[in-house]
């Protein structure tokens, strides 16, 4: 039985305006194994989101589009399915939690309705009423919430109570791949650590594999197997997470994130922000589209974008590894 | 004002400069580019200039005697090189009462809006600014005002002052202030407490200057697209009301009372009810799109 | 509401009572002695100071529930109220539901289906339509169902056929309304992060749209509706005009011509009260509806 869960291949999405076309993802490759956790790092705009939905098929229909790859889930392509099997999919093998908790549930249905229809959505087992609350009351209490509440309205729930909900409506239908966009982002600090290791928790429980989104390195040193930095629609460093925390080389942007983050050690009189902005990405640059800001840029990376340099599970897009030890180049995708 | 973000040697072309300008020029500039796109929205303002311009010319195409003068031989004549929309149930020219009619119209409609604008809004700064008990009596009484129906309303005001044209002007005006006030004053709240407002204070800005400058751009948006709301509501108001017979005196004509001078003979005649009728019909609509479109330029995130 | 009630009884009776004129001159007629009149006057009260005529006349009203003797018909004003506030209520339930059943499906269905064909032809009829006088309407049905193909009575209130073109006169300029505000709401409603969380759960769009978009779109819907009433009323005035319909609307309009100062405040002031049960059964009926209303009645309150 083959372990591999989700497999990206040469994946470019790209939404289509009258006016511009914006090239959100460029040619990524990742793959996730069953049970395993990537963390797809980066700044806003980089394109994080963008994958996620394009895995779920919920890119906005008129203005999204796939010019080139694949996404093949447990064998199958998505983009091949019928409708059917596509909503099939969604909530009982794929679910997605997403960033701001306070507007992702339905205002007027309780939290109870709301976590009950993921399963009636998917009842194949025709389980009856009294078995559906059952286990609405049962996940409720996993993520921490006494099932007495389940005929609460979400406006009545704080907003780590309300992403608990989210969560609970998530994984109530044992997803084999849980995809979580930024769930921490728009809670209070204090909560995110809770939340961040409920989720943990479940995961570890359940054996769900994750796909967990963030642009914060410390919940992804907390959560994740694999990491993928994104920049401007690429992955330009992917490997597992020892060979992005502790590895020897890394791509410039990643050294740039991790620089960026206060050290509570080290006294500076100054952090270190990587200067400037990400490119437009209706106008991408020719070479590397990280030259701009990179303090290491030659003249060769302005013009000429970079191959990928692989070592062992390590992967970086970047001219300066070029001829290092253990470093194969591989064709640029 | 510009805002440039950081300097460093390693800043290269591929980010932009945002230039964030806050000159009025170019926003009206931007918004009329807007506005341009509209087709429909320009066709609205197209054929209101025209009904203006032919308006305000209407002394040089017919004079006012020919709206009036009756003559019993043309009654209810049907459209004719001589008469091109025919006469009414007095032989009095139809073309000329339109054409006179929408003068009438027109008048009352902008020139009530634009009078309700200035009262509402300066009355929506002053309670909006001084606050207190000023604001809750000033409030109660727009809500009352609020809770009739403006026809009702305006139909009081005419039984107890009589009919004619600045009458109705009134009536029509009095229902539609406290719309304004609340605009104003909302926009006016919205800004009072900002800390800019206590700086140009303590740098010694007049208030009229404040009002001016800080509070006239929050609240011109809304103020526009009501504006344009109001002349659409307050040519119809005025319409329904000398419909009803408590509008312009006769013989004035005006759209409305043109339109009821129609029932009479609206079976045989219905040429009577047609000409006032597509007028009315196409300058309400041309008013209601022109607004749609101001208010989608104005504010695009707006727009579906 | 309460308060809102009294302060527009009082602006009534005190634009109403700017008429030139006293009541015995009137109700007397031409011709009469002025020792007659003067008696009457002091008869009715006109004599003494304002503000006690206006608590006589509220006293009278809501206790007594008489609002005065119509100066034409000599009859009580509220008697004759009460005759033809039903036919009032008809046309006006009837456009309301009329204008409903008219723009609600269209609504949704034009932002399910934005900028399709259908989309555009609705949009665009309906702002046709919104922008036109309920009077102006029905005259055109006139002329076309009634004069020229004789299916319904030009005028008067004989029978159910009577009700059918001013239903529709006063019904399709405020149904245009209620579908452009009906597709704005659903458009903006089916933009929301929950539509999108239901689609991520494997609802179908059918699902979708009509348990999550469209419950929340149409409650700002049936607020606008309510509060649109104002404006329904005063088309229901003209379309009672036109179509000779012996409703309250035109029992004002015959009076204020007349100069029947009983009968118009008295009918402006009953009409005014309805529109205020009508926003105020709207309010209610949003805190049943949504939840977070009636969290805030009831005392649940956010956290």
């Amino acid at each position: 039985m083959t372990q591999e869960l989700l497999k990206i291949t040469d994946l470019s999405v790209e939404y289509r305006t009258d006016k511009e076309t914006v090239h959100a993802v460029n040619h990524i490759n990742f793959s996730l194994n069953k049970g395993e956790t990537i963390g797809l790092v980066g700044e806003t705009g980089a394109g994080k989101t963008t994958t996620a939905l394009s895995i779920m098929r919920l890119l906005p229909e008129k203005t999204g589009f796939i010019p080139n790859g694949s996404i093949v889930f447990e064998g199958r392509s998505i983009y091949d399915l019928e409708e059917k099997e596509l909503h099939n999919i969604r909530g009982k093998h794929v679910a997605m939690i997403f960033q701001d908790p306070m507007t992702s549930l339905n205002p007027i249905m309780t939290v109870g309705e709301q976590i009950a229809e993921a399963l009636e959505l998917h009842n194949t087992d025709h389980k009856s009423h009294e078995q559906i609350q059952a286990r609405v009351d049962e996940v409720l209490s996993m993520v921490g919430i006494s099932p007495s509440r389940k005929n609460a309205f979400p406006h009545q729930f704080s907003g780590g109570m309300k992403q608990r909900v989210v969560i609970a409506m998530a994984l109530v239908c044992e997803p084999d791949l849980l995809i979580a966009d930024e769930p921490t982002t728009a809670l209070d600090v204090t909560i995110q650590a809770q939340v961040i290791n409920m989720i943990r928790e479940l995961r570890d429980r359940l054996g769900t594999a994750m796909i967990m989104i963030t642009h914060d390195l410390g919940i992804v040193a907390q959560t994740c197997d694999n990491v993928a930095v994104m920049y401007a629609g690429r992955i330009i460093e992917a490997g597992t997470a020892a060979d992005i925390y502790k590895g020897e080389f890394r791509h410039p942007y990643t050294v740039g994130l991790f620089s960026s983050i206060p050290n509570l050690r080290e006294k500076t009189a100054r952090l270190t922000p990587i200067p400037g902005l990400m490119p437009d990405p209706t106008k991408l640059p020719a070479g590397c589209s990280f030259a701009p800001r990179c303090p290491h840029a030659t003249e060769l990376c302005r013009t000429t974008p970079p191959a990928a340099y692989k070592n062992n599970t390590h992967v970086i897009e970047c001219h300066l590894l070029e001829g290092k030890d253990g470093w194969t180049k591989e064709a640029r995708v | 004002m510009s805002t440039k973000y950081d300097d460093s040697p390693l800043m290269n072309l591929t980010e932009k400069k945002v230039e964030v300008n806050f000159k009025k020029e170019s926003q009206i500039k931007e918004v009329w580019r807007r506005l341009k796109k509209d087709k429909l929205a320009m066709f609205g303002l197209s054929v209101i200039v025209l009904m203006i311009v032919i308006a305000l010319c209407a002394p040089l195409i017919r004079p006012y005697s020919a709206a009036i003068k009756m003559n019993m031989r043309l009654k209810l004549a049907l459209p004719s090189a001589a008469h091109w929309f025919g006469c009414d149930g007095y032989g009095r020219d139809l073309f000329t009462r339109c054409l006179y009619g929408s003068r009438v119209s027109l008048t009352i409609g902008f020139a009530t809006a634009f009078a309700t604008l200035v009262i509402g809004s300066m009355l929506g700064a002053l309670v909006g600014y001084v606050g207190g008990v000023l604001d809750d009596v000033v409030m109660r009484a727009l809500d009352i005002f609020s809770a009739i129906p403006s026809t009702l309303f305006a139909m009081a005001v005419v039984a107890a002052m009589g009919s004619g044209i600045f009458n109705i002007c009134v009536a029509i005006s009095l229902t539609n202030i406290p719309g304004f006030v609340r605009i104003v004053r909302s926009a006016v709240l919205g800004i009072a407490d900002q800390e800019y407002i206590e700086a140009a204070r303590a740098g010694g800005s007049p208030t009229l200057h404040i009002l001016l400058r800080h509070v006239l751009p929050n609240a011109i948006g809304p103020l526009i697209v009501q504006t344009t709301a109001n002349v659409s509501s307050m040519i119809l108001s005025a319409a329904t009301l000398s419909f009803l017979g408590l509008g312009i005196d006769p013989p004035q004509p005006e759209w409305g009372a043109l339109v009821s001078e129609a029932q009479e003979f609206l079976r045989r005649s219905p040429h009577l009810l047609i000409f006032p009728g597509i007028l009315i019909c196409v300058a309400s609509f041309s008013m209601s799109v022109l607004g749609d479109g101001l208010r989608d330029a104005l504010d695009p995130r707006l727009k579906s | 509401m309460i308060p809102i009630v009294v302060g527009v009884s009082f602006l009534i009776f005190t634009i109403l009572n700017l008429i030139p004129g006293d009541p015995a001159s009137n109700i007397l007629g031409i011709g009469a002695v002025q020792a007659d009149i003067d008696a009457l006057n002091e008869e009715l009260g006109y004599n003494l100071p304002f503000l006690q005529r206006y608590f006589n006349y509220m006293y009278n009203a809501v206790v007594h529930f008489d609002l005065g003797v119509s100066y034409s018909t000599k009859k009580p004003v509220f008697d004759e109220i009460l005759g033809r506030l039903p036919v009032s209520l008809k046309v006006a339930f009837n456009a309301i539901l009329f204008s409903l059943v008219f723009g609600i499906p269209l609504g949704v269905l034009s932002a399910v289906k934005q900028n399709s064909l259908v989309d555009r032809l609705s949009t665009g009829i309906a702002l046709l339509l919104a922008s036109q006088p309920g009077f102006l309407i029905g005259m055109i049905l006139m002329l076309i169902f009634s004069l020229r193909l004789r299916w319904f009575p030009a005028t008067g209130a004989a029978t159910w056929k009577s009700y059918v073109m001013p239903m529709i006169a006063l019904g399709l300029p405020y149904g245009g309304r209620q579908l452009r505000f009906t597709r704005s709401s659903m458009l903006e409603t089916i933009r929301q992060d929950y539509v999108r969380t239901a689609r991520a759960k494997g609802a179908n769009e059918h699902i979708a749209i009509w348990r999550h978009a469209m419950k929340n779109a149409l409650m700002p819907v049936i607020t606008v509706a309510g509060t649109s009433f104002g404006i329904l009323i005063g088309g229901a005035i003209a379309t009672e005009t036109l179509f000779g319909l012996p409703g309250l609307g035109s029992f004002i309009v015959a009076g204020i011509k007349q100069k029947d100062i009983p009968v118009v405040t008295g009918g402006i002031i009953i009409f005014a009260l309805i529109f205020s049960f009508v926003i105020l059964a709207v309010d209610l009926s949003y805190a049943f509806i949504d939840p977070r209303i009636k969290a805030k009645y009831a005392g649940g309150g956010k956290r």
